[in-house]
């Protein structure tokens, strides 16, 4: 009866188990839930908005469904601005949805130095396995669109190896395969309940229940639970949890993917209306730094040259033959700190020189293969440096990376609360499990224990389903 | 008359909209984006970013007797790529801010991408 009067009052909602955040980690965890049979509360930060409720990469979707409206910065030198979703379905319904599983070096590579238990190729396979049969991962049917291809090309020549990412996309129905088209309708066929516009502001252990204070479209609402994940994303988990009072090894180790970008003039049209999105990588220089294609509309191509107006000329006349490219790698260790009276954490972020010479190096090795594929000129995205027109201008730019002037930019955050058995280094314990949390469960990209130099939604996907079988296994205790 | 936030904001991409080479949106589009930007960013940001705008717009002040947001088109060039090229790195920061933000909304996209 009781449970009954706290659901039906409105400042008051009781669940079984509740998981903020409906990322790829909050929804894969809240669908595996439901659909055993658990009373099952999803809080999304962000609105709940279709899919298709407004053009991919446009202004509106910016402003709509990106956190901080695309504008959040990790203080450094340099600086990194990053983005992240803040909607129903979280960074899935803003990304270009490339997928990868965890490279079975760097599962390796966690489980040592982190002592995660039970993270080898063999044990994720079945949860990556089971994550791409739910939401389906597709390689591009047929040709990639051309400013793809010639990134393939340009690398050939070169004697290196380029592949095609898979993506979570449905190409026959042209729909990518976000959260909000995929796992969330499953999660709510199954019973769950889902609550959007609705911000987690802290956690507190009362009795055995798990008590989530929260703005509920502005309004203060109280969420009971019995189990919690926290599945905010890699900043916003914590800070949650160091305003609840939890620090140890938390948001300690924020990391990123830094970019930097190119942006390639090609004597043919490399972007016609209606082509997919890229799919091309170089990853054979992994871990140093990876290299990919981007969108290239003529407003982020405007936005990626905005410190080269030489270059950012031919956009009104030759945005179709214009193409940008970027080199990523792991540069950049943040910590996360919340501030007196203020919503929104600080970052700040310090990068190794080492790093930061791989990543300029990674931007040199693009601008070759953009020119071995036959780019007329190509403009390093970096403000003072000048618009080459040939492969032998290189040797002409800074002999490193230019640090007040560098744009950094990183679509992927993780890593802040690490996972594993090392105390000293880790968050939780393998399973997700907050240090002395009394069962408090983490679910999302924070658990991460390092980059993965591609887009980690896979991984999160796949250790957000094991670390949910696991925590059922084991009566959430 | 004092320095006005949204106006210096309207001016500076009015300005960016004038130097570049017949975009497709107005200086309009590209200040309503800015301004509803601007609005969205993180709160430790947004009271120094205002109050480092009206310095930006009060700083003809000295000069022209006139706020940034009042001057002339060609004036208001001046004053933008002066800060641009500023040997002070935080009024660097503020244009390639506003340049930027301005710049993509010049570019308004409704293409479907798939």
């Amino acid at each position: 009866m009781r449970d009954m009067a706290d659901r039906q009052r409105p400042d008051r909602q009781r669940a079984k188990v509740a998981i903020l955040g409906s990322g790829p980690g909050g929804a894969v965890t809240a669908m595996l839930c439901a659909q055993a049979g658990h009373d099952t509360l999803l809080l999304e930060e962000g609105p709940d908005l279709p899919l298709d409720s407004c053009a991919h990469y446009s202004g509106e979707e910016i402003l709509s469904k990106y956190r901080n409206r695309g504008l959040s910065v990790a203080f450094g030198n340099p600086s990194i601005s990053y983005m992240e979703g803040c909607c129903v379905g979280g960074g899935s319904e803003v990304n270009r949805g490339l997928y990868h599983r965890t490279p079975s070096y760097l599962l390796e590579q966690w489980a040592r130095d982190f002592q995660v238990d039970d993270l080898s190729e063999r044990s994720m396979t079945p949860h990556f396995e089971a994550c791409e049969a739910r939401v389906g991962v597709a390689d591009i049917a047929g040709e990639a669109p051309p400013s793809s291809q010639r990134l393939s090309d340009g690398a050939a020549r070169l004697g290196w190896d380029a592949i095609r990412a898979p993506r979570l996309f449905d190409y026959e129905a042209g729909r990518k395969q976000s959260m909000s088209a995929t796992v969330i309708p499953q999660f709510l066929r199954a019973g769950g309940r889902l609550l959007a516009n609705t911000r987690a502001v802290r956690i507190r252990r009362t009795g055995n229940r798990w008590e989530v204070l929260t703005s509920h479209q502005g309004r203060p609402l109280s969420i009971d639970a019995d189990a919690l994940f926290i599945a905010c994303g890699a900043v916003q988990t914590p800070a949650l949890l160091r305003r609840s009072g939890f620090r140890h090894n938390i948001g300690n180790s924020l990391r990123f993917h830094p970019m930097l970008k190119a942006v390639a003039l090609f004597d043919k049209p490399v972007n016609r209306p209606g082509d997919p999105d890229p799919v091309h990588q170089i990853k054979m220089f992994e871990p140093r730094f990876g290299i990919g294609c981007s969108i290239s509309s003529p407003a982020l191509l405007a936005l990626a040259l905005a410190g080269n107006a030489e270059m950012r000329a031919h956009i009104a006349d030759d945005a179709p033959r214009m193409g940008i490219y970027y080199v990523q790698n792991g540069s950049g260790h943040a910590r996360v700190r919340g501030l007196p009276g203020l919503r929104d954490p600080l970052i700040s972020v310090r990068h190794d020189a080492v790093d930061l010479d791989s990543l300029y190096d990674g931007l040199k090795h693009l601008l070759r293969a953009l020119f071995a594929a036959g780019a007329e000129a190509v403009q390093p995205c970096i403000p003072g440096l000048p618009l080459l027109r040939s492969e032998a201008d290189i040797a002409a730019l800074p002999p490193h990376l230019p640090r007040k002037s560098a744009m950094l930019t990183s679509v992927h955050v993780f890593a802040s609360c690490p996972m594993g058995e090392d105390r000293r280094l880790s968050a939780t314990d393998s399973w997700g499990r907050v240090h002395d949390g009394d069962g408090l469960r983490i679910a999302d990209a924070s658990l991460m224990c390092g980059p993965t130099i591609a887009n980690p939604q896979g991984s999160v996907m796949a250790i957000a389903h094991r670390n949910a079988l696991h925590a059922m296994e084991r009566g959430f205790g | 008359m004092l320095p006005d936030f949204d106006a210096t904001v309207r001016a500076i991409a009015d300005t960016v909209a004038l130097r570049e080479q017949r975009p497709v949106g107005t200086a309009g589009q590209a200040s309503a984006f800015v301004l509803a930007s601007f609005a969205g960013l993180p709160g430790y940001l947004r009271p120094p970013l205002r109050a480092a705008t009206l310095i930006f717009d009060a700083w003809p002040v000295i000069g022209q007797r006139t706020y940034f947001h009042d001057l002339p088109p060609e004036e208001r060039r001046r004053t933008v790529e002066a800060w641009e090229r500023s040997f002070l790195g935080p009024a660097r920061m503020l244009m390639t801010f506003y340049v930027s933000l301005s710049l993509f909304g010049l570019w308004p996209d409704d293409a479907r991408h798939g």
